[in-house]
């Protein structure tokens, strides 16, 4: 009996550890977003489905959701078109690739937050550097950040700078990994570079594709570092995603039963999106 | 050989480690979560036999009859309540009418830790100097962090929520006193003002910017007691600065009298002041010595309201009336709207999402002939090393009046957490940065204290020039809404209607008018319009609508 139960005794802490940082936190923030908690006036009590109600009703929740589909789609795309390209260069014979290889990691090691900074100077018209670049090629005074619709492409510009290395580097890894005999029968064969990528590179890559997809994904809905430190959420609303809206409601204004119901919706979109994800790549791997 | 068998199997061993391991963890846990409270070495006396209550009230009830087919009656009642401690004989056991009398509060609190924490301003760097003052009068360490607005409100809420008590000096805005004081967060300052063994006439509570001082006070649940639950820490006032030496300079007054037809002088009114603009703007006056005419803050948010409250007061109206009801949407609020939009015709490129600090480099830079923006920066504009483009070029002046004359006041204080182990030390610690004595001091060092006798100093008026138009302008000045939800209300949904506006994305009365109705919900949220009867003869409203 006690040796049945001794590897229990040895995964409590863990288990502990689990329970008090994700188990609990979660089911209390359940619970949360049944009531109208707002610990800045002092009001709890249950309101039932009210906040679920309200999320449907809400503009805000609307034009955010908007928001961080377009920051998403967008964004994680062009980061893995770009981050394929720069994988399969680094994995062909060249020159200095070790070099290459470090430079391209140095975006990834810079934090959200101060990336947001960073590109909030360089976008300053007048004075940041884009902006003199720009003007050099006869583009002057772009309203970037002042502009709602330049905003969001900044915001996305930013991300794409902070995370295509990451792209990089998962696919380099899976680039790496993949087998040479089936490259080798195709040389034999006679099949053009094009073809080869296709049918064979595409194919053995999926798992790495999928994994490296899904990752941004997440990462991605759940910005909030960048953005707050480029645009706060401005001009006006225009590049509120759905994490900022969650940290206003709850820390802002102090409403934590809407922001947990927020945060349930925001779990479930990414569910959804995920499941969805894979379920797509997986038919698109067997039908191949 | 034979192996010598061990004494105790490796299994066991690392059993029995795992298990003390992890009964250590749960012990400690356990510990810690039931360790007593750090308590103050010495007692915390709240009344003592000497001091007498009085409470007096009144009740009117009047009837009022509404036009509509259903009749409604409302009920106002007036409640009047008076509390005065005895005039005390003698000193106080705490009492320490100079600075130099602190030292006697070594005895009983040496060995105390505070924290505080405070937005970075000259005010608050002036506070951090005079701190190893304190220590070394009282021995009581301060631990005071200057951190971002947001990054105050997240600690706060953190601290009051787990009732931790980490944060003992609590600074944070008048306006949004009402939801931590409703919320039981914050400790009525009377507890040791009306105690007579803490706090002695000395403290001189008339001298305090009386203005200041009222908003400050808060009645939990509507109808409980009016208690101070804040001292003024920092007075502000939104207030104009424009570049003295462009203004005085000759050929730009007969520039501008030729185009105008009167003379150039700091605009008083709505129409100067867009004349002004017009003409130091390059873009709209090729002869304009500076390239714009004008800047303020109009990021999202309490910046682009900021903003708005002069002008909004300025047309003679306000947010709401008085049973509470927003009335925003009227004609001179939107006209008022109008006029923040068209401001920013004369500022640069991107200063619709400029925030203080963006907005004041502009001005700072040499960039635009006008800022309004909060005095509590003006110190660094005199400095030549911080602003060397126009540090002693400067003239200020209240914010000109459109149909009322109504400076937007704003201001901070000190209070303390209703989870302090040390309220008694904290108020001490309070007492000495509000003192007479030490608010002069401070405002000589670039602070902004709350007291008449410090503002009227002539040394401290003869090195900030802005003071006296500060003061003229307190005289006259008007708060924002003191509400529960004012950042969600105020900061937040009439800032995106004002921002909506200045982005073209909406009209002026169309965003207004969205605004009203969300905050009505809000305040219906709240309760305002539940809770009966409601006092209403504080903060008195003193609004003017625009006819």
């Amino acid at each position: 009996m006690a040796q049945r139960l001794t590897p229990y005794f040895f995964i409590l802490p863990a288990v502990f550890v689990i329970f008090i940082v994700t188990i609990y936190p979660m089911l209390f923030s359940l619970y949360l977003s049944f009531t109208n908690y707002n610990p800045n006036i002092g009001v709890n009590e249950f309101v039932g489905f009210e906040n679920y109600l309200r999320i449907v009703a809400d503009p805000e929740f609307f034009n955010a959701a908007c928001f961080t589909a377009f920051f998403t789609s967008v964004g994680v795309t062009i980061e893995f078109l770009l981050g394929f390209g720069i994988a399969l260069l680094l994995n062909s014979n060249l020159r200095a690739a070790s070099i290459f290889r470090l430079l391209i990691l140095i975006p990834l090691m810079v934090s959200e937050i101060v990336t947001g900074v960073i590109f909030m100077l360089m976008y300053q018209p007048g004075m940041g550097i884009i902006d003199y670049l720009l003007s050099s090629i006869g583009f002057k005074n772009i309203l970037w950040l002042s502009d709602p619709n330049l905003a969001r492409w900044a915001v996305v510009i930013a991300d794409i700078w902070n995370w295509t290395p990451f792209m990089t580097l998962v696919l380099l890894a899976g680039l790496q990994s993949l087998p040479t005999e089936p490259f080798e029968a195709a040389l034999i064969d006679g099949a053009s570079k094009l073809r080869t990528f296709i049918h064979i590179t595409l194919p053995l890559m999926r798992n790495v594709i999928l994994v490296a997809l899904l990752m941004r994904l997440i990462f991605s809905l759940k910005t909030f570092g960048l953005i707050m430190g480029l645009t706060a959420g401005g001009p006006g609303v225009a590049t509120r995603n759905l994490s900022l809206v969650i940290y206003l409601q709850a820390i802002r204004f102090g409403n934590m039963g809407y922001a947990s119901a927020l945060s349930w919706i925001f779990i479930i979109i990414v569910m959804i999106l995920g499941t969805l994800l894979v379920r797509v790549l997986t038919r698109m791997g067997e039908s191949t | 050989m034979q192996e010598k068998e061990p004494k105790i199997s490796r299994r066991k061993f690392v059993k029995y480690a795992g298990v003390t391991v992890g009964g250590l963890i749960v012990g400690g846990a356990i510990g810690y979560l039931a360790r007593g409270a750090p308590t103050e070495k010495t007692v915390t006396s709240v009344k003592t036999e000497k001091t007498t209550v009085t409470v007096t009230q009144t009740k009117t009830v009047t009837a009022v009859t509404a036009a509509t087919p259903a009749e409604t009656k409302t009920e106002i009642i007036t409640v009047t309540e008076t509390t005065a401690a005895t005039t005390p004989t003698g000193p106080g056991k705490y009492w320490t009418p100079t600075i130099e009398s602190f030292k006697k509060l070594k005895e009983y609190f040496k060995g105390i830790t505070l924290y505080g924490m405070d937005y970075p301003t000259p005010n608050a760097e002036a506070v951090k100097k005079v701190l190893p003052e304190f220590e070394e009068l009282t021995g009581i360490h301060v631990v005071y962090e200057l951190v971002d607005f947001d990054v105050m409100r997240e600690r706060y809420t953190a601290d009051f929520v787990s009732k931790e008590g980490k944060w003992d000096l609590v600074s944070w805005a008048y306006q949004l006193i009402p939801e931590w004081a409703n919320a039981g967060y914050l400790v009525p300052l009377e507890k040791f003002l009306n105690d007579p063994e803490i706090v002695g006439p000395y403290y001189k509570t008339e001298d305090l910017i009386e203005s200041i001082w009222r908003v400050q006070i808060w009645r939990r649940g509507f109808t409980g007691p009016a208690y101070h639950y804040m001292v003024c820490s920092k007075s502000d006032l939104f207030m104009m600065v424009y570049r003295k030496d462009l203004f005085e300079d000759p050929k730009n007054q007969k520039l501008f009298e030729r185009r105008y037809g009167y003379e150039l002088t700091p605009p008083k009114n709505y129409e100067q002041l867009l004349d002004v603009a017009e003409f130091f703007t390059k873009k709209y006056n090729p002869d304009s010595p500076i390239e714009y005419g004008f800047i303020q803050p109009y990021a999202v948010g309490d910046p682009i309201c900021c903003s708005y409250y002069p002008l909004l007061f300025g047309f003679g109206t306000d947010f709401f009336d008085e049973n509470y009801y927003p009335i925003f949407d009227n004609p001179a609020a939107v006209k008022a709207c109008d006029l923040l939009k068209e401001l920013l015709k004369y500022a640069p490129p991107g200063a619709n999402v400029m925030h203080y600090d963006a907005a004041f480099g502009v001005y700072q830079t040499g960039k635009a002939a006008i800022m309004f923006n909060w005095d509590a920066f003006f110190p660094y504009l005199e400095d030549p090393e911080v602003s060397p483009a126009v540090a002693g070029k400067n003239g200020y002046a209240p914010t000109p009046g459109g149909y009322s004359f109504r400076p937007s006041l704003g201001g901070w204080g000190w209070g303390i957490s209703s989870f302090s182990k040390n309220q008694l030390a904290t108020w001490k610690l309070i007492e000495f940065l509000t003192h007479p004595e030490m608010c002069v001091r401070l405002a000589l060092m670039g602070g902004k204290p709350g007291r008449w006798s410090a503002l009227q100093n002539p040394e401290v008026q003869a090195k900030w020039p802005w003071i006296k138009a500060f003061l003229e302008s307190l005289q006259v000045a008007h708060f924002r809404p003191i509400i529960l939800s004012f950042t969600e209300a105020i900061d937040e949904i009439v800032g995106r209607a004002l921002s909506s506006v200045v982005l073209g994305e909406k009209s002026s009365y169309e965003a207004l008018r969205e605004a009203v109705l969300k905050v009505y919900e809000i305040m219906k949220r709240n309760g305002y319009y539940d809770i009966k009867p409601i006092i209403k003869e504080y903060p008195p409203p003193d609004l003017r609508r625009f006819v």
